[in-house]
């Protein structure tokens, strides 16, 4: 019987699984009702708020531009104002690479609400021009963003400084915004500015006014989690490595697991694929080593293929059991397989013993510091006699365990990676805080582990090092940079904002690594994107 | 006041009973059918008798779309839609996608059979992508429809979730 067949059989067999409770109908009765009031309540406020913004906010903002916007500096045109807000064009040369903050000035009283309430709505908007007010020309229309709240919505970031001036930032992706868009300085930023009740309004209307016109360009500088995209090609690729001319991105096949794969190399000078060879069934990882590339392969094609650099043929084909993460380094070439981690010899093609290591789940492995570490998180089963979340580490001089560390990861996958004298190790956060970990060669535990609060409860997959920081990923596909010596995210702000990967977040990223100046995020939504670091 | 006027006020505030009567309709033809989904898609009986009821209170008022779709393919990605946004909203996102692949209510069923249990234990998104392909017997343009996805992202999803599978069930699907 075909595994269809059997899926099908199975669904049949579990429809009897659930069935209607009593009541069912009553319930969704209930429910309509419950929804339609409060429709009816929404849409009643809602026209009051709309008559108070037309009489109060529209007349006082004015239509002629020049008279609000004197304030505004060189490069910032003003524009015609409307819909209780005011407009402000992008400077002549502004690049869809740029990152975007705009800074509003907000009195230190404008916060003095006694009555405890959000005292002003800001809304930022951006448009493309020329500007028809329909809102199906909205190119980022975020939710309300309360001022006093300090609640942000997902584009953006609103902060109070260290002096207490209330500065309030905004930051807009841009680049996120603009990835596959022309954009140009045909753009409109709308912020607008509304009351949220009508005495609190009437009495903090001039506030308002003046929040509105000291609303002025705030580039951000030293950032790095705004990294720019330098490229996004097309290749949904699993894993990648990279050599001395280009980048390897390792492509299962569309579809099914029964078809051959592939693996591309990405010239770093053009970002586009130069080189396509075909791959066994279900490939799992690749790695650059002894001057070749090295592809593992899952069931059933249970094998590790050596591509040779110089001829971009297949020269070897090794047999390992449902193959899986792979290195090279300190002498041999890593690979998961079977029980454990098998160790190819690359002078004879040959597999020289195999390893065990803990951990419930896959391993990853890594190479660095004279030794080959492998961690494995254990995922919802911890296996008979076995350690949860475990860093094993090999000498592999004799591949003997030296050492199993305990780390504190959660329940998925975690990652690990060798750079700047140290392992750094992904906790994937549903135990423990999300964080990032440092295991010290010769101390065998964990020395520090690195916070980063904004990851949530999403886990951190993926990590790697170069280009002077170390690079981690979470679940949603967002992007850290973390300072090796200050070991401390690097961010714009005291709260790190961290570069969404993937223009339909949340994606699950699928690699990582750093190469050609740059970072190469596998973006799991069929793209390679490429960032500046 | 008068009583007309009132009775008119308070009417105002009830849903009409014509369109209630018309869900009524859909309500006995298809909510059944649709819980069933609706289990496939959560693998928890009381999320998906919750979501399927919050699913009808948007179709109340979803007439034009539902002429211009159809009963049945509406109200399918409302489903899926309802679960997504709900999904995010509790922040659960993938580690709790994991953890929440094992119905928990005491009123599941244990999974039994490895066929189930596998097919339970896949993410969110694949797992709607086989129910859908499995148990609605839809087009892969007609996933991709109803999650709102590309053509290439149900390509993927389904790839993966017969790998994992063909993995989780070795040899057992060709006995």
């Amino acid at each position: 019987m075909s595994i269809d067949n059997v899926i099908e059989r199975a669904f049949e067999r579990h429809e009897s699984d659930v069935r209607p409770g009593p009541g069912a109908w009553h319930e969704v009765q209930r429910r309509v009702r419950r929804r339609h009031r409060y429709r009816l309540v929404a849409t009643a406020l809602g026209a009051t708020i709309a008559v108070v913004g037309a009489i109060v906010v529209v007349p006082k903002i004015g239509p002629e531009p020049n008279d609000r916007f004197d304030a505004l500096p060189d490069g910032w045109r003003p524009i015609r104002s409307d819909q209780g807000g005011f407009r402000v064009g992008f400077p002549p040369g502004w690049k869809a690479s740029d990152d975007l903050g705009v800074t509003v000035g907000v009195p230190p009283d404008a916060f003095s609400s006694s009555e405890g309430k959000p005292l002003f709505i800001v809304t930022f908007s951006i448009v493309p021009e020329p500007y028809d007010r329909t809102p199906q020309t909205y190119l980022f229309a975020p939710d309300p963003t309360t001022v006093r709240g300090r609640k942000a919505n997902r584009y953006s970031d609103a902060s109070l400084d260290d002096t207490f001036r209330r500065r309030i930032i905004y930051r807009i992706e841009w680049p996120r915004l603009c990835a596959d868009r022309a954009c140009s300085g045909a753009y409109t930023l709308i912020a607008s500015i509304v009351g949220t009740d009508e005495k609190l309004w009437e009495r903090y209307r001039p506030i308002a006014e003046r929040i509105v016109q000291r609303a002025e360009p705030a580039p951000v500088s030293g950032s790095s989690t705004t990294s720019f995209v330098q490229a996004k090609i097309g290749a949904d690729a699993i894993s990648m490595t990279s050599t001395s001319d280009g980048l390897w991105a390792l492509i299962p096949a569309p579809g099914e697991v029964a078809r051959p794969g592939s693996l591309v190399k990405i010239d770093p000078r053009t970002n586009r694929v130069s080189l396509r060879l075909a791959v066994g069934l279900n490939p799992k990882a690749v790695v650059g080593g002894f001057g070749s590339i090295w592809v593992s392969h899952g069931a059933p094609q249970n094998s590790v293929w050596r591509f040779d650099l110089a001829t971009n043929k297949a020269t070897a084909r090794i047999k390992v059991e449902d193959a899986g993460d792979i290195v090279a380094g300190e002498g041999a070439v890593w690979v998961v397989g079977g029980a454990g981690v098998s160790v190819i010899d690359p002078g004879t093609n040959r597999v020289r013993m195999s390893v065990a290591v803990g951990g419930g789940g896959p391993p990853r492995l890594a190479v660095g510091g004279g030794y080959v570490w492998s961690v494995a998180a254990s995922g919802r089963e911890v296996p008979a006699g076995g350690r949860k979340n475990t860093v094993t580490i090999l000498d592999p001089k004799d591949y003997h365990v030296i050492e199993v560390v305990d780390v504190p990861a959660g329940l998925s996958q975690a990652d690990i990676t060798f750079g700047f004298g140290t392992a750094w190790v992904t906790s994937a956060g549903s135990e423990t805080p999300t964080s990032l970990m440092r295991i010290e060669p010769g101390t065998w535990k964990v020395t520090r582990s690195i916070s980063l609060p904004e990851a949530g409860n999403t886990g951190l997959d993926l990590v790697t090092t170069g280009e002077g920081f170390v690079w981690a990923v979470n679940g949603r596909g967002q992007l850290w940079k973390v300072d090796p010596v200050a070991n401390h995210p690097v961010g714009a702000s005291k709260e790190t904002i961290p570069l969404t990967i993937g223009d339909n977040a949340p994606i699950f990223a699928e690699d990582v690594i750093t190469g050609f100046g740059s970072v190469w995020v596998a973006s799991g939504d069929g793209q390679i994107w490429r960032i500046a670091p | 006041m008068d009583p007309a006027i009132a009775e008119r006020a308070i009417g105002v505030l009830e849903p009409s009973r014509s369109r209630l009567d018309r869900l009524g309709e859909w309500f006995s033809a298809e909510y059944e059918s649709l819980l069933r989904f609706a289990y496939f898609l959560t693998g928890d009986a009381d999320t998906a008798e919750d979501l399927v009821q919050d699913a009808f209170v948007r179709l109340y008022r979803a007439d034009r779309r539902i002429e211009a779709e159809g009963f049945r393919p509406y109200a399918r990605r409302t489903i899926v839609n309802l679960h997504r946004s709900r999904f995010r909203r509790a922040r659960a996102e993938r580690s709790a996608m994991t953890a929440s692949t094992t119905p928990v209510t005491s009123r599941n069923p244990e999974p039994v059979d490895h066929v189930w249990r596998a097919i339970l234990a896949l993410p969110k998104g694949q797992r709607a992508c086989v129910a859908l392909r499995f148990y609605e017997h839809l087009s892969e343009q007609e996933i991709a429809d109803t999650l709102g996805v590309s053509n290439g992202t149900v390509k993927k999803q389904m790839h993966r979730a017969m790998s994992a599978l063909r993995e989780s069930l070795g040899d057992r699907s060709e006995s």
